[in-house]
C-alpha cells in the first residue's frame, strides 16, 4: 500500500505537531532573555574559556561563551549547562556540625568556633606538624593564596598541599627540572600555527574540548597538518589522528627515548639550538649530574625503534613514522595531560616530551611549543604560582632552600628564619598521616573521599575519633562530607570575584553575577574569620576581600619570574584575561616565554635569542631518563591493566555535573569498557555485569565493550559516587614529584 | 495510517507485516531489563496492543532479548545490534547545539550504542548520523536540546513511495 | 468435614490460574522469566502455549506461522480434542468471574432460565459466524489478528501486563460491562454467543467421538418433572439432558453433575464412543423419550 494523500497529509500534521512541541521548548527557552551579562571563567577544566553568564531575577539563567576570550565564544556542553549546577537546590546553605553522628545545622558562630578552637588545641598540644590544609585547583587564586600563607607564615606548618598534587605535580616536576621554571611556555595560539601535534596521555576530545575543537578545524583548514597521538585507547581524539600508536600503558619513556635516538639518527635535530640552549643531565646515585650530547646519543643508543616497538607493542614503522613527522614538521605543539602525569615516573615522561622539542628546537615559537594540558581551571594560577604545595612557596620559590624563605619572610614582614624549614606532608602523606600525626585538617573546595587513589586506605583515617576535619563545601551530596565534623557553606563560582589561572597562562577575572544562597558565604572570608580566630597576626592577613588579595599578591609577582604586575584588577575587568608574564600595566601579556622580544622577563638586550633564565647557566635541560615501568604491572592473577579517566559530560567526582539533568541522563552511571576480544573471551556482552578485583578492592560495573581499549585494558571513569572506581586504584607515587599513579593498576576482570 | 509512526522493537519485520503476526502476547515488554517497551493502548484496533518505543521516555539500549522470545516473529529472530533495522534517527540541524555554532556538544556520540559506526564525529567537529544507524533511539534520549528525532522504519517506507510516485 | 469435590477443584483452578496470570507480570519485573506472556501466547519454561484462534489467525494473514505458535495452539486444540473445551471451565477468569457473577444474580433473584435449543445454536452460530467471517477478512485484506480484540481472557492477562508496565487497558471497561448485563439479565451471554476463541475449542472437541463428555442417563435420573436440579444448576443455561445442544456450548464444568441428587449415577463425565450402555437418549426421531418440557 502506498502512500495516499490523506496519509501524507497526516504524517505532515504530526510531523508538524512533533516539531512544534520541540519549538515549543526553545520558545520557553527564548522567554527567559537574562537582564545582564557578566563576564567570566568556565567552572570546569583547565582550558579556562571564558564565559558570558546572563543573570535574570537575580538568579543564573544561562550561561554563553565570551567571544572575547580565547574560545571565540564556544563552550562545551557541561560550562554551557552550569546554570543547572549554581541553581542546584542541593547547594548547602547553612554551616553543619557532627552532633552523635550526623551532621546537623549550626550557627556560624559555632562551626568558626568549634573548628578554630579545635585547631588551636592541636597546635598548643602536637605543634604545626598536627595540622594540615588541602586545597584546590577550582579554588579561586585568592582563597589558595591566602589559605597558604595563614598556614605557612601564620600558623608555620608547612602541611599544605592541593588536589594538582594528583593531576598536575608531575607536569610542575618536567617544566621545573627542564626549565627550571614552572609552566608552559606556549599558548593556545599555537594551535593555529602548528603543523604537527604530538598528543601523547591525553583524550583531548572528552577532556578539553574546546581546543580539541581547535585543533580539529586546525586540521581542516590546512590538510598538510599532522596528528600523532599516542593513547592506549582508541579515543575520539585518535581517531582524527593520522598517525596512532596504541601503546601498552606505562612504555611511553621507551617510545620517546625511541624517537630521540630515531630525531638524531635521521640527523633531524637541529644541533644548532641544542649546541646553544641546552645542558644535559642525568641523576647519578640521587645527584643531577652534566652529560654530554654524546653521552646523550650513547643512552639513546640502547633505545632502538625495534626495541620500543616490543615494549610498546606497537610496530617500529610507527614510532619512526611518529619522530620523522615531529621533527620533519615546520612546527610542532605536543600536548600531554593525565596519561603522563599520573604515572610513577611522571616527571620524567614530562621530561622526555621536553627533550624532543629541545633537541629539534621546535620551542619558543610560534607553533612549537611543548604544552601541558591543564586539568582543573585554576590549578596553575592558584596552586602551583601560589606555591600552594607542601614543598613550595609563591613565585616558584622553595621551602627547602633558604634564600626563597628568607625573601618570603622579608615580603610578608616575618622575622628570618621565622617560616618553617621543613617541606611539609604531600597528598597522600598528609592522608595517610590523618588521625596519627596530623589532628586537625582544613578542606577547601575538593572531594578528597572520592579523588584520592587506594581510597579506603584513606578514608579509614578519615573515620578516626583522633582527627577533626573541616571541610568548605558548596553541594551537600559531596562524598567527603560523610567524615566532617565541620561543614561551612561556600559560595560557588560567580557568586564571588576571584581570578582563575587557566592552563595557557592566562589570568581571568570571574566577576561576581548573583548572591549565594542561603547563609553561604564566600570561601576568603570563611578563612579570614578563622585565621583571626586561631590567632593567625592580622598583619599578615589584612585583607577585607578578594580584591585586597590580589593586590598583595601582585606586587608580590613582580619579584618572580612569575610576573604579572601589570594585571590590576581594573584590566582584568575590561579585558577577558591575559597572558602572564605581564609586568607592566600597559604590557599586552606573554605569548611565548623564554624568548627574547616576546617574553618581558628576557632582558631587551640579552645576547641570545633564547634564554632560559629559570637555570643558572640559562639553558634548558635534557635529561637522560631510562624507561622504567609502571608500579603495578599485570600479572597471573591480576591479569588486566585497569586506567581510570572522564567522559566529556561528566567532570571528576560528579558533584557539580550530576546537577544537570541533561548530564544525569545521558551518564548516569559508572560503566567500564572492555576490549570486544577480551570481552569475547570472557563471555561478558554489552551491558552485562562485570567484576572487577584488584588488591585493593572489587566493584561490579556495567560492561561497554568495543573496540576503545586495547586488548588486556579496561577503562572505568570516576564521576559515580555509588562506583567509587578509586577503590581499586593504587597509590604508588612519584618520588620526585608524589604524585599517584592512577593510570595504570593490575586488575582480574569477570563476569559477575 | 496513523499506527506507522510507531518505533517498533528491534527485529521487526516491516509494518503491515509485522501488525499480521503480533499477537500481542506482550513478551518482548516482558523481557525488556529497561521498560522500553510500552503497549499501545489507542483506539485504533489495528495497533492496540503493539509494542512500540518512544525514545524520549525509554529508548531500546539494542540489548536484543526481545526478538528471539517473539513466538510469531513478527520480530525476526536477530542478535546483532546492527541489524535492528527499527529506523533512523535524524538531527535537526537548527537546534543542534553544535550544528548551530555557540556549544561543543556531542552527547549523542557519547551515548550512541553503535558509536563511530552509526553516529560518527565528521573530522572530529560535527556529529553525523550515518546509514548504519538502526534507530534504537539513545541519541534522542540524551540529546540535550531534543534536537533529534527516531524516524521508524515504517515512515521511512512510506516516504520512499512518496517519492516512488506513490506506487505501492 | 467433607473432602474437597470436583467443583472445590474447579474453583481452584480458576483461582489458580488468574492469580498466576495476574502475577507472571510481576514476576517478570522482578527478573523471574520462566513464565512470561499471556493467553494469547505464554511460554511456561520454554514450553508454547497459546490461544489457538490467534495462530489460526496469523495463518490466515500472513499465510505462515512458526513452529513455536503451532506447538502452543495444538497443544490447547490437543487438550480440547481429549477433554473438551476445559479452558473455558478451568482456566478462563472471564469464566471465573461470569459464573461468580451468575451466582450472584442467582441469589438477588433475577431472572435465570433455560436457554431454549434454538438460542443455543443461534449463540454457537454467531460465534463460529465471526471467527468466519473474521478469518476471510483477515485473510482477504491482510489484516492484523483482529479477533484478539475479542478475547476475554486475553483482556485480563493483558491488564496486568498493562499495570505491571505502565498503562490503562480501557477495554476492561467493556468487559465491566458485559458483566454487568450478565449479572443484570442473570444470562452468561459472551461465552454462549460471543466468545470467538471457543469455537475452536468446541469444533476440535467434536472431531473427537472418544473424547471427555457428559453422559446422561435417564433410567436413574430421580428429579421430579419440572424441577431438574441440574438443568437449574448450569449456569450456561443448557440442559445437561439433551444432546443436541451440548456439543455447541458445554464446557465440561460439572456443576451439573454435582448438583444432580445423585451424584455420579444419572450424570457422569466419560471418555469414549457412546454406547449402548453409556449412550445419552436418542431423540425423539430416533424413537426415545420427548423432551422435557422445563
Amino acid at each position: 500500500m502506498g502512500c495516499t494523500r490523506r496519509e501524507f497529509i497526516k504524517y505532515s500534521a504530526a510531523m508538524a505537531a512533533l516539531t512544534f512541541l520541540g519549538y515549543g521548548c526553545g520558545r520557553k527557552e527564548a522567554e527567559a532573555t537574562p537582564d545582564t551579562w557578566v563576564k567570566g571563567v568556565c567552572r570546569f577544566c583547565g582550558t579556562g574559556c571564558g564565559v558570558m553568564v546572563g543573570v535574570r531575577n537575580g538568579k543564573v539563567a544561562m550561561v554563553k561563551g565570551d567571544p572575547n576570550n580565547h574560545n571565540k565564544g564556544m563552550l562545551c556542553l557541561k560550562g554551557a549547562l552550569l546554570a543547572s549546577v549554581i541553581n542546584s537546590p542541593d547547594r548547602l546553605t547553612t554551616p553543619l556540625i557532627r552532633k552523635g553522628g550526623t551532621l546537623v545545622k549550626a550557627t556560624w558562630e559555632e562551626a568558626l568556633d568549634l573548628t578554630a578552637t579545635r585547631f588551636k588545641q592541636t597546635l598548643e598540644q602536637f605543634g604545626p606538624k598536627a595540622v594540615a590544609y588541602y586545597g584546590s585547583g577550582q579554588a579561586l587564586t585568592e582563597e589558595s593564596y591566602l589559605a597558604n600563607k595563614i598556614f605557612k607564615a601564620g600558623l608555620k606548618s608547612n602541611n599544605v598541599d592541593g588536589n594538582p598534587r594528583l593531576c598536575m605535580a608531575s607536569a610542575v616536576g618536567g617544566y621545573v627540572s627542564t626549565f627550571g621554571k614552572d609552566e608552559p611556555m606556549g599558548s593556545y595560539e599555537d594551535m593555529d600555527s602548528a603543523n604537527c601535534f604530538f598528543i601523547i596521555g591525553s583524550n583531548t576530545s572528552e577532556c578539553h574540548p574546546i581546543l580539541f575543537r581547535r585543533l580539529a578545524a586546525r586540521k581542516q583548514s590546512d590538510p598538510s597538518v599532522k596528528i600523532i597521538v599516542v593513547d592506549p585507547r582508541l579515543t575520539n581524539t585518535a581517531r582524527i589522528a593520522d598517525l596512532h600508536l596504541p601503546v601498552v600503558p606505562g612504555t611511553d619513556l621507551a617510545l620517546m627515548n625511541a624517537m630521540a635516538h630515531v630525531i638524531f639518527n635521521e640527523e633531524l635535530d637541529d644541533s644548532k639550538f641544542h649546541g646553544k640552549y641546552v645542558s644535559f643531565k642525568a641523576m647519578v646515585d640521587g645527584k643531577p649530574v652534566e652529560k654530554s650530547l654524546e653521552d646523550y646519543r650513547t643512552f639513546l643508543a640502547d633505545y632502538t625503534p625495534e626495541k620500543a616497538a616490543a615494549i610498546c607493542s606497537v610496530p617500529a614503522e610507527s614510532i619512526v613514522q611518529a619522530a620523522k613527522l615531529f621533527a620533519n614538521s615546520s612546527a610542532t605543539m605536543s600536548l600531554w595531560c593525565m596519561g603522563l602525569n599520573q604515572r610513577i615516573q611522571g616527571v620524567w615522561a614530562n621530561n622526555l616530551v621536553h627533550n624532543l622539542h629541545l633537541i629539534t628546537g621546535k620551542i619558543c615559537k610560534p607553533g612549537s611549543t611543548s604544552f601541558s594540558l591543564t586539568g582543573q581551571p585554576n590549578a596553575c594560577g592558584g596552586v602551583r604560582d601560589t606555591g600552594s604545595l607542601a614543598h613550595l612557596l609563591p613565585g616558584g620559590r622553595l621551602i627547602a632552600n633558604q634564600e626563597h624563605r628568607n625573601q618570603m619572610e622579608e615580603i610578608w614582614g616575618l622575622p628570618k628564619d621565622s617560616l618553617n624549614p621543613a617541606p611539609g606532608l604531600f597528598t597522600t602523606a598528609m592522608f595517610a598521616a590523618l588521625g596519627d600525626t596530623v589532628r586537625a585538617m582544613l578542606v577547601l573546595c575538593t572531594n578528597p573521599a572520592q579523588s584520592l587513589p587506594n581510597v579506603k586506605k584513606y578514608t579509614a583515617n578519615l573515620k578516626k575519633s583522633t582527627k577533626f576535619l573541616a571541610i568548605i563545601e558548596a553541594f551537600a551530596d559531596a562524598e567527603t562530607l560523610k567524615y566532617a565534623d565541620v561543614v561551612f557553606p561556600a559560595a560557588f563560582w560567580c557568586e564571588r570575584e576571584g581570578v582563575y589561572g587557566s592552563g595557557e597562562r592566562r589570568y581571568c577575572l570571574i566577576e561576581k553575577a548573583v548572591a549565594s544562597p542561603g547563609e553561604a558565604r564566600p570561601s576568603v572570608n570563611i578563612l579570614l574569620d578563622l585565621a583571626t580566630r586561631m590567632g593567625v597576626d592580622p598583619k599578615l592577613i589584612p585583607f577585607k576581600n578578594s580584591a585586597d588579595i590580589w593586590e598583595e599578591w601582585r606586587e608580590i609577582s613582580a619579584k618572580s619570574a612569575y610576573n604579572f604586575k601589570g594585571m590590576t584588577r581594573e584590566r582584568l575587568r575590561k579585558t577577558s584575561g591575559l597572558l602572564w608574564p605581564c609586568p607592566t600595566e600597559d604590557h599586552p601579556g606573554t605569548k611565548i616565554r623564554y624568548s627574547r622580544g616576546d617574553d618581558p622577563m628576557v632582558p631587551a638586550d640579552h645576547p641570545d635569542k633564547y634564554f632560559f633564565y629559570g637555570n643558572p647557566n640559562g639553558r634548558a635541560n635534557v635529561w637522560l631518563r631510562p624507561h622504567k615501568p609502571a608500579a603495578e604491572l599485570p600479572d597471573a592473577e591480576y591479569p588486566f591493566i585497569l586506567t581510570t579517566g572522564r567522559v566529556i559530560d561528566q567532570w571528576h567526582t560528579g558533584t557539580m555535573t550530576n546537577k544537570v539533568p541533561e548530564i544525569r541522563k545521558a551518564f548516569p552511571a559508572a560503566f567500564v569498557e572492555v576490549n570486544q576480544e577480551d570481552a569475547k573471551r570472557l563471555g561478558i556482552a554489552n551491558g552485562d555485569n562485570v567484576r572487577l578485583d584488584t588488591r585493593r578492592g572489587s566493584l561490579v560495573l556495567s560492561a561497554r565493550v568495543g573496540e576503545v581499549c586495547r586488548p588486556g585494558l579496561v577503562f572505568a571513569p570516576f564521576y559515580d559516587a555509588q562506583k567509587l572506581v578509586n577503590e581499586l586504584t593504587v597509590d604508588a607515587v612519584d618520588e620526585a614529584s608524589k604524585q599517584p599513579e592512577f593510570k595504570i593498576c593490575a586488575v582480574r576482570v569477570s563476569k559477575a | 495510517m496513523i499506527y506507522e509512526q510507531m518505533l517498533r522493537p528491534p527485529g521487526a519485520r516491516g509494518e503491515r507485516e509485522f501488525l499480521k503476526r503480533c499477537i500481542q502476547c506482550g513478551q518482548c515488554g516482558q523481557i525488556c531489563p529497561y521498560g522500553s517497551i510500552v503497549f499501545e493502548a489507542g483506539f485504533n484496533p489495528e495497533t492496540f496492543g503493539t509494542p512500540r518505543i518512544a525514545p524520549r521516555r525509554v529508548p531500546c539500549y539494542l540489548c536484543m532479548r526481545c526478538p528471539p522470545v517473539c513466538p510469531t516473529e513478527a520480530l525476526l529472530p536477530v542478535t546483532a545490534m546492527a541489524r535492528a533495522d527499527m529506523g533512523i534517527a535524524r538531527i535537526d540541524k537548527s537546534r543542534c547545539y553544535t550544528y548551530e555554532g555557540s556549544i561543543f556538544c556531542k552527547t549523542c556520540h557519547e551515548k550512541c550504542p553503535l558509536r563511530n559506526q552509526a553516529i560518527v564525529m565528521e573530522k572530529g567537529l560535527f556529529p553525523v548520523i550515518t546509514e548504519a544507524c538502526v534507530g534504537c533511539g539513545v541519541c534522542e534520549n540524551v540529546c540535550p536540546r531534543k534536537a533529534i528525532l527516531t524516524i521508524p522504519k515504517a515512515r521511512l517506507a512510506a516516504a520512499r513511495d512518496r517519492w516512488d510516485g506513490g506506487g505501492a | 468435614m467433607t473432602r474437597p469435590g470436583p467443583a472445590f477443584w474447579r474453583r481452584a483452578s480458576q483461582t489458580g490460574v488468574a492469580l498466576a496470570m495476574a502475577g507472571v507480570p510481576f514476576a517478570n519485573l522482578f527478573g523471574l522469566h520462566g513464565v512470561s506472556g499471556n493467553f494469547l501466547a505464554m511460554d511456561v519454561f520454554g514450553l508454547p502455549l497459546g490461544d489457538p484462534l490467534a495462530a489460526v489467525q496469523v495463518l490466515a494473514s500472513a499465510g505462515d506461522i512458526t513452529g513455536r505458535v503451532a506447538l502452543g495452539a495444538g497443544l490447547a486444540l490437543a487438550l480440547a480434542l481429549v477433554l473438551g473445551p476445559v479452558f473455558c471451565s478451568y482456566a478462563c477468569p472471564y469464566g471465573l468471574l461470569s459464573e461468580l457473577v451468575h451466582a450472584r444474580s442467582r441469589r438477588s433473584g433475577h431472572l435465570m432460565g433455560r436457554l431454549a435449543d434454538t438460542a443455543v445454536s443461534a449463540g454457537f452460530r454467531v460465534r463460529a459466524g465471526a471467527v468466519l467471517a473474521g478469518l476471510i477478512l483477515l485473510a482477504v485484506f491482510g489484516l492484523p489478528p483482529l479477533l484478539n480484540l475479542l478475547s476475554m481472557p486475553a483482556y485480563y492477562s493483558r491488564l496486568w501486563q498493562h499495570v505491571a508496565l505502565g498503562g490503562v487497558l480501557w477495554p476492561v471497561g467493556g468487559a465491566v460491562l458485559m458483566l454487568a448485563a450478565e449479572w443484570r439479565l442473570g444470562k452468561r451471554l459472551w461465552c454462549g454467543f460471543a466468545c470467538p476463541q471457543s469455537v475452536l475449542l468446541h469444533l476440535m472437541a467434536r472431531l473427537n467421538p472418544w473424547r471427555l463428555r457428559l453422559v446422561h442417563a435417564p433410567e436413574r435420573c430421580a428429579c421430579a418433572k419440572g424441577q431438574s436440579r441440574c438443568v437449574a444448576a448450569c449456569s450456561l443455561g443448557l440442559d445437561p439432558r439433551r444432546p443436541e445442544t451440548l456439543p455447541l456450548a458445554c464446557n465440561n464444568c460439572g456443576d451439573c453433575r454435582t448438583a444432580c441428587l445423585r451424584p455420579g449415577q444419572a450424570l457422569r463425565f466419560r471418555l469414549g464412543r457412546p454406547d449402548a450402555q453409556n449412550a445419552v437418549l436418542p431423540g425423539p426421531e430416533a424413537g426415545g423419550l420427548d423432551k422435557r418440557p422445563e
